[in-house]
């Protein structure tokens, strides 16, 4: 007999959510590129879970997770590296969920055109 | 001798000498002089005047002038330490420097405090944190109902809020804090550490030891 514990998100207050804002990252003093998208989403944990999973295998991308975060990464090398998504879990509200996706390797085209492709159809999942 | 600093201070009006800045924050004399480097294109990417003003300060963060948002405005508030209307360099590197991996943790959560205390009461309101929240998913791809905005209110003021007076004292906000440090992680840039570093494209030497010998 196997017990799988469902992955408890962490949950986010106001202030949380405002941290979020892309105006207040003084990074951009620093850096070039977005800092990451979030989507809100109704559905559980776990249907989230499996849905980047399926997305992955549909694209061969290989999965890793941990508790409600993920890593996707792509086998094809670019001349930056594979391409490597991390995406995390958060709960908002007792019915919202909030994923964020991230790109951690590889080609910023190659991770826009994956998230218009794959993911931003699926949004509402 | 003094030759680089009247030479800087006739072009900067709020330029100061970066051993004092450095003796005064976390950062080297050479992180000092490499702030510079990024202040002065700051400074004069709208109007060359040697000060940051609010459009060069919105350009920085976020490479777009005309936008006007909540938090741009109250961190220029906040950067510009005498509320001349303009951010010196002396301004720049002070604040900045709170948001230096070394800076006291103390001084971070007094940022944050006055950050979001949008009017200036001494009390974060439930008012003022729907104002952030509403003006960040203006901005942002986060779509939310009202009843959501107060299902999270709800949650965010009966943990934070301990006397249930509708708003958040100093205290309160330090005990808050205190039990949800990851609200801390955006007052920390871990590049401020390292800044020679972040500039590779900036081939300067420093002119402290030019002047000393």
């Amino acid at each position: 007999m196997r017990f799988t514990s469902f992955p408890r998100p962490a949950s986010l207050n106001a202030f949380d959510i405002i941290s979020f804002s892309r105006d207040f990252n003084l990074s951009g003093l620093f850096e070039e590129g977005t800092d990451g998208a979030k989507f809100v989403s109704r559905a559980h944990v776990s249907n989230i879970i499996s849905k980047l999973e399926e997305i992955a295998n549909v694209v061969s991308f290989s999965v890793r997770k941990k508790d409600c975060r993920m890593s996707l990464e792509g086998s094809r090398e670019g001349v930056k590296g594979s391409l490597t998504i991390a995406a995390e879990i958060f709960e908002l509200t007792p019915s919202l969920r909030v994923v964020e996706v991230k790109k951690k390797g590889g080609d910023r085209v190659e991770y826009e055109e994956f998230c218009n492709r794959e993911l931003k159809p699926i949004i509402d999942f | 001798m003094g030759c680089f600093s009247s030479k800087a201070r006739r072009k900067f009006p709020g330029h100061e000498d970066p051993v004092l800045l450095a003796s005064q924050t976390a950062f080297s004399v050479s992180e000092v002089e490499a702030l510079f480097e990024l202040y002065k294109s700051i400074s004069a990417s709208v109007i060359d005047d040697g000060l940051i003003n609010k459009e060069e300060f919105q350009l920085a963060l976020f490479k777009n002038r005309k936008r006007e948002n909540l938090f741009a405005n109250r961190i220029f508030y906040l950067f510009d330490v005498d509320r001349k209307g303009f951010i010196d360099f002396g301004d720049f590197v002070r604040s900045l420097n709170v948001f230096h991996p070394n800076a006291p943790q103390e001084d971070k959560i007094n940022f944050t405090f006055k950050l979001y205390d949008l009017d200036g009461t001494g009390y974060i309101e439930r008012q003022e944190v729907k104002q952030m929240l509403i003006a960040l998913l203006c901005e942002s791809e986060l779509k939310l109902t009202d009843d959501s905005i107060e299902i999270i209110l709800d949650k965010t003021f009966l943990e934070a809020d301990v006397d249930q007076d509708g708003k958040i004292n100093k205290s309160e906000w330090h005990n808050f804090v205190d039990r949800n440090p990851s609200l801390m992680k955006i007052m920390t840039l871990p590049y401020l550490r390292d800044i020679t570093t972040t500039f590779p494209s900036f081939v300067f030497h420093s002119e402290v030891d030019e002047i000393a010998t």
